[in-house]
């Protein structure tokens, strides 16, 4: 996560090397091949692992308005050269999973964007790829249908455990979904960790500016014994002063009752 | 002193008088050196395919009935095309065939067809490679301009020195004069389809031919049957103009009704090639909005 200009998208695009990175080297465990570099990759050999191994999910939708939602659907496994039954079925599969098994002979321009982004999420399904790239793929909807899709999100993630590399610059956004979060500040990665370590332990004045307002229900789990002065250890201070005038309303998670407590920095 | 002043007049009156540029002369020279070199290669290879094209469409459109003619057209009038202009199109056919003139419009049509199945075996190939490379189209935009601007009477002379008189000069001129809308209108439609699109295609894999034909080719198909709807007007026209140097049909008409002052015949040529044009017109019209990339400006 990062805000705009920080240089998200480019670091996603330079993962499928839409985008050739200048320098620095990214490494893919091809369960074919072994682990491989993907910045020594060949024009053909990028083409197969765009086809087998990576898709995208687009901020934009990105939906091909001439194709109808089941064709876009399969236009990875149509590019992967499998025969029609196999598509009309792999196709059919992914959009009962994302919930729009009737629409399949509509266009895109005649659904919502929320369903359009079902769609956009159904193609990334259906190549079978174990890594997912997501380009701010909710930004573009509105915040209930933002939380629809990300709980849609974990739920599908759940069953299918791919890798998924997601950009956002919601920050509760990225709280909620992400296992694994980096904080992207000017073209490099600030912080990098888990949201409750981010959150509890900001490594820079930018992280905790940018964590300032963070939801953190659900995110830090308070075990019973954790008083004040265990935090204070734990690292739960601002790093600067006149930074620190946020006031976290916190429902402590892993209590009987919620309890709220009020963690007020001096 | 008197002579330097008198050298300033002139060169004030008559700037153009100091040099006399022989380029009336070098053209002349130009053209019959293409025409004494390529005559031979010209008849040989040019004419012989764009003759027999043209007998294929003319033999089968003549072969035709008139009353089944009339019904493929309502046929393909209410797959392409709303009522309105199926009704449009089966009256005007009407009145040519009252008029007259059904065998020539049916050659006009056959040449039409003749001219532009060319202009598109040629112009979308050269609009796929211009949409591909600046660098191409940099120097293939200069030559599509004087194409299409150069007045048509101009070239129908070197076409007769070339291929001789009738109507596969004519068909030449025609194809000349009606390719650029084509392959500019080509260009344009693909280089207009938004990156997104292409990009997704990138991300899933494509070649550069699937991103081709399944994601830009669909897209930019609306603005590729707007160019192609002008190729057929402009060789409409051209065929029209081409009967001066011997092609047949409704130019024909017009032609000797004007050389023998008989107004009557020309002017129920003129009519029919206006009914030819705006039937042609209604109906590729149709075919582009139906087009699949058409639901784009839904978007």
């Amino acid at each position: 996560m990062g805000l705009s200009g920080c240089g998200k998208s480019t670091l996603i695009r330079c993962v499928n090397r839409i985008i050739d990175p200048t320098a620095g080297r990214i490494f893919f465990k091809d369960p074919d091949q072994g682990e491989q570099d993907i910045t020594a990759l060949n024009a053909e050999q990028l083409r197969i692992l765009r086809k087998r191994h990576m898709s995208m999910v687009f901020q934009h939708f990105a939906l091909f308005p001439h194709r109808t939602v089941l064709s876009n659907t399969t236009y990875g496994v149509e590019i992967q050269g499998r025969s029609a039954d196999e598509r009309a079925q792999r196709g059919q599969e992914v959009l009962d999973m994302v919930g729009l098994s009737q629409w399949g002979h509509a266009y895109p321009s005649e659904l919502s964007g929320g369903m359009q982004q079902r769609v956009g999420l159904a193609r990334a399904l259906a190549t079978e790829a174990e890594v997912l790239l997501m380009d701010e793929p909710f930004s573009a909807l509105d915040p209930l249908i933002k939380v629809d899709m990300q709980q849609e999100l974990k739920k599908i993630q759940r069953e299918l455990q791919r890798t998924v590399l997601f950009i956002t610059h919601d920050l509760d956004e990225a709280m909620r979904i992400g296992d694994h979060s980096a904080i992207m500040e000017e073209g490099r990665i600030v912080q990098i960790g888990s949201p409750e370590q981010i959150l509890v332990n900001p490594r820079t004045e930018y992280v905790a500016k940018f964590v300032e307002h963070a939801d953190p229900t659900g995110v830090i789990t308070a075990t019973a014994h954790s008083g004040l002065t265990n935090r204070r250890r734990a690292g739960c201070t601002r790093p600067a002063a006149g930074t620190g005038r946020g006031v976290w309303h916190t429902r402590w998670a892993g209590t009987p009752s919620t309890v709220e407590h009020k963690v007020t920095k001096a | 002193m008197s002579e330097s002043l008198e050298f300033l007049r002139t060169l004030i009156n008559d700037p153009f008088g100091f040099l006399d540029l022989p380029i009336r002369q070098m053209l002349t020279d130009a053209v019959n050196w293409i025409a004494a070199n390529f005559r031979d290669f010209s008849r040989a290879y040019i004419s012989p395919p764009v003759r027999g094209v043209m007998n294929g469409v003319q033999g089968a459109l003549t072969a035709v009935p008139p009353g089944i003619f009339l019904v493929g057209v309502v046929l393909l009038g209410w797959w392409a095309a709303p009522w309105r202009t199926v009704v449009f199109a089966i009256v005007s056919f009407a009145l040519i065939g009252f008029m007259g003139v059904w065998d020539q419009m049916i050659i006009t049509l056959s040449l039409v067809v003749t001219a532009v199945f060319f202009c598109v075996v040629f112009g979308l190939p050269l609009g796929i490679l211009s949409s591909r490379s600046d660098r191409f189209y940099a120097v293939l935009r200069p030559i599509l301009d004087i194409m299409q601007t150069t007045p048509p009477f101009v070239y129908l002379v070197p076409a007769v020195m070339l291929f001789s008189i009738g109507n596969v000069p004519g068909l030449i001129a025609t194809i000349v004069f009606a390719m650029p809308p084509v392959i500019r209108l080509t260009n344009l439609g693909l280089r207009q389809v938004n990156s997104d699109f292409i990009e997704a295609a990138v991300a899933f894999g494509s070649s550069k031919s699937q991103i081709l034909w399944k994601v830009q080719f669909p897209l930019a198909l609306p603005t590729i049957m707007a160019g192609l709807n002008q190729t057929i007007m402009l060789s409409l026209s051209m065929v029209v103009i081409a009967a001066i140097i011997g092609a047949g049909g409704l130019g024909l008409e017009v032609y000797a009704g004007l050389e023998r002052l008989n107004i009557g015949q020309a002017f129920v040529g003129g009519i029919a090639i206006v009914l030819l044009a705006m039937v042609l017109d209604r109906v590729t019209q149709g075919l582009g909005e139906k087009a699949p990339g058409a639901r784009h400006k839904v978007d």
